[in-house]
């Protein structure tokens, strides 16, 4: 492959004129990709918000109003599937097209085609998952777990279910793929694995553990298909199957899964805290140890999903312990975003309040984990709404408002226009406010008892119920504040013009090139100094 | 120090570790890419990775099918 020289360089600053078609359809621009990527994700946000908005206006009061059953618990199953693979996932992917090479000093993507169509299987799997409620018998409605044997039991959808989710697996084994060939083979020169910023690192720690579990996922749901439409029985007691193997080999994938959405948030609010603090991140080595540590111990807690299914007693006490261990490297992290912001002379613009947003409501999250990793208190909580609460204060305050704080920090460099500050401090303060009301009371109402996945419930649970709906309500109406915010910093309505250091404490070798970026960067390599990283200067 | 084959691997790891040897070079003269591009590199990465990916997937369905 190696051709001469004299044919292989080339110029690069021409300028481009491809049709739209020609850019957005078969473009390989990493920028344009990422734009893709970032623009799916928002839509899938709102749709998937829309069901979630469906769900809370019918548990506004006890009884049944707005929907029937059936389409309920559609609703709950398509509200995960298209929250976790079409908002959060493309989401973080799209920030990683955008920012790597950027952060790495790179050209582009190592596998710039690769990662066309990786981005063009999702529009096509989204559609045949969500055209499944349109379908005899309906959409998923067992879960977005996919547990048999009620999974096996529904209607035909099912095939173009596990279809859509061998698409998504494939584009995001994919994804992976391309990023860690980059990260690994397309660093500027002297950018050493150990100086690479955060963000660069949790994604390729994050890619390894989606190479390692989407083929799981892949496996367990290939099994179901075969289970349902081609006479085996791996998954079906009544052949001798086991509907516990498929729990296992589920969340095998499926805790890694939740590391797979929130490391790399990780990564952004590790690049955010130390521009508004003006101080290099603090314990920077430390951080890139934890976010391994933290990898590796995915791999070996699935099993606090599944304790009341009657697991012997050495499990239980081995996945106990082993979830608990999961505290002291995250504990690491959070730790050192309070050291970083410690002493350092913080302003408080749009990114930086998602991110102690972030770090404080994530850790809210955190700590009801803990309490459901402890066995015997989960048999009470197992199923309620405390599990419920819990995973929405990590998946929403936690990955969600990371992407947020993301997207307000890279808006300037990628539209070369400052956003509208007071309409995002709004954003900020309404998403903070309204999702507490919507999340913290469903704690309680687990605790009380009340399982999830029901659309309706005893009216003891009346008043928490119509708290957290209407707090959903408004949550869902504030997103609706940042689309806005977003249309009109890409058209330019705030009419501030933005440098290439958009941010005062801004470092590393995203702020070196203008805004906005242009079609093509580190076209020759980038020359950079350790100081002029976030973490500062890391040799020792 | 500039490598004098486009994509030494040997290279790569000995640029990585001095600061900023190849700036101001094209990528082709740093010795670190090819075009642009470390295609050794990424071509071994990225069969490694689809051995991977395969080898957990077709190992996870054959686990299952044999413990029944
Ligand atoms: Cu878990």
């Amino acid at each position: 492959m190696a051709t001469d020289t004299a044919t292989t360089v080339h110029d690069d600053g021409h300028e481009h004129a491809p049709s739209f078609i020609d850019r957005w359809f078969f473009g390989t621009n990493h920028k344009d990709i990422g734009t893709l990527y970032l623009l799916f994700s928002l839509a899938m946000f709102l749709i998937g918000g829309a069901m979630a908005m469906i769900i809370r206006a019918e548990l506004f009061m006890p009884g049944m109003q707005i929907v029937n059953p059936e389409f309920f618990n559609q609703m709950t199953t398509m509200h995960a599937l298209v929250m976790i693979f079409g908002a959060v996932m493309p989401a973080f992917v799209g920030l990683a097209n955008w920012m790597l090479p950027l952060m790495i000093g790179a050209p582009d993507m190592a596998l710039p085609r690769l990662n066309n169509l990786s981005f063009w299987i999702l529009p096509f799997a989204f559609l045949i998952m969500l055209s499944t409620l349109f379908m005899e018998g309906g959409g998923p409605a067992g879960g977005w777990t996919l547990y048999p044997p009620l999974s096996l039991q529904q209607g035909n959808s099912m095939a173009f279910v596990i279809f859509a989710i061998h698409m998504m697996g494939l584009s995001s084994i994919m994804g992976a793929i391309n990023i860690i060939a980059t990260v690994l083979n397309m660093r500027a020169p002297g950018m050493d694995l150990l100086k690479m910023p955060i963000f660069p690192w949790t994604w390729l720690i994050t890619a390894f553990l989606l190479i390692g579990v989407m083929p799981v996922l892949a496996g367990a749901i290939t099994m179901l298909l075969t289970d349902k439409f081609f006479l085996t029985s791996f998954f079906n007691a009544a052949g001798g199957g086991d509907p516990v193997m498929y729990q296992h080999i589920f969340w095998f994938f499926g805790h890694p899964e939740v590391y797979i959405m929130i490391l790399p948030a990780f990564g952004v609010v590790s690049e955010i805290i130390p521009t508004f603090s003006r101080k290099p991140l603090f314990g920077y080595q430390a951080m890139v140890y934890a976010t391994a540590s933290i990898a590796f111990l995915s791999f070996i807690v699935w099993a606090h999903h599944m304790f009341t299914v009657g697991m012997p007693l050495g499990g239980e006490l081995f996945f106990m312990y082993a979830t608990m261990l999961i505290a002291v490297p995250t504990g690491v992290k959070v730790f050192n975003w309070v050291s970083t912001m410690w002493q350092g002379s913080l302003t408080f613009e749009t990114p930086m309040l998602f991110a102690i947003g972030f770090v404080v409501m994530f850790t809210i999250g955190g700590f009801s984990g803990l309490m459901l990793a402890i066995v015997p208190a989960d048999y009470q909580y197992h199923d309620t709404y405390f599990v419920v609460a819990h995973f929405h204060y990590v998946l929403v305050t936690g990955s969600v408002f990371a992407l947020m704080a993301g997207a307000y920090y890279w808006l300037p460099k990628w539209t070369g226009y400052m956003y509208n500050e007071t309409l995002g401090k709004w954003h900020f303060w309404l998403s903070t406010i309204f999702v507490n009301l919507l999340f913290f009371p469903q704690h309680f109402l687990g605790l009380a008892g009340m399982p999830r996945r029901i659309p309706d419930y005893n009216i003891a649970f009346s008043d928490f119920n119509m708290i957290s709906s209407i707090g959903g309500f408004g949550f869902g109406l504030a997103q609706l504040l940042f689309v806005y915010v977003v249309w009109s910093c890409a058209r330019g309505r705030s009419g501030i013009k933005v440098g290439d250091r958009v941010w005062e404490g801004a470092r590393g070798l995203e702020w070196t090139v203008p805004s906005p970026a242009p079609h093509h960067t580190f076209t020759t390599p980038p020359k950079f100094d350790d100081r002029d990283l976030a973490h500062g200067d890391v040799s020792h | 120090m500039i490598a004098t084959s486009p994509t030494a691997t040997s290279a790569i790891d000995a640029e990585h570790g001095a600061d900023s040897a190849g700036a101001g070079l094209s990528w082709q003269e740093t010795g670190l890419m090819s075009d642009k591009k470390n295609t050794r590199g990424i071509r071994r990465t990225v069969t490694v990775l689809v051995i991977v990916a395969l080898l957990v997937y077709l190992g996870f369905m054959w686990q299952t099918a044999i413990s029944q």
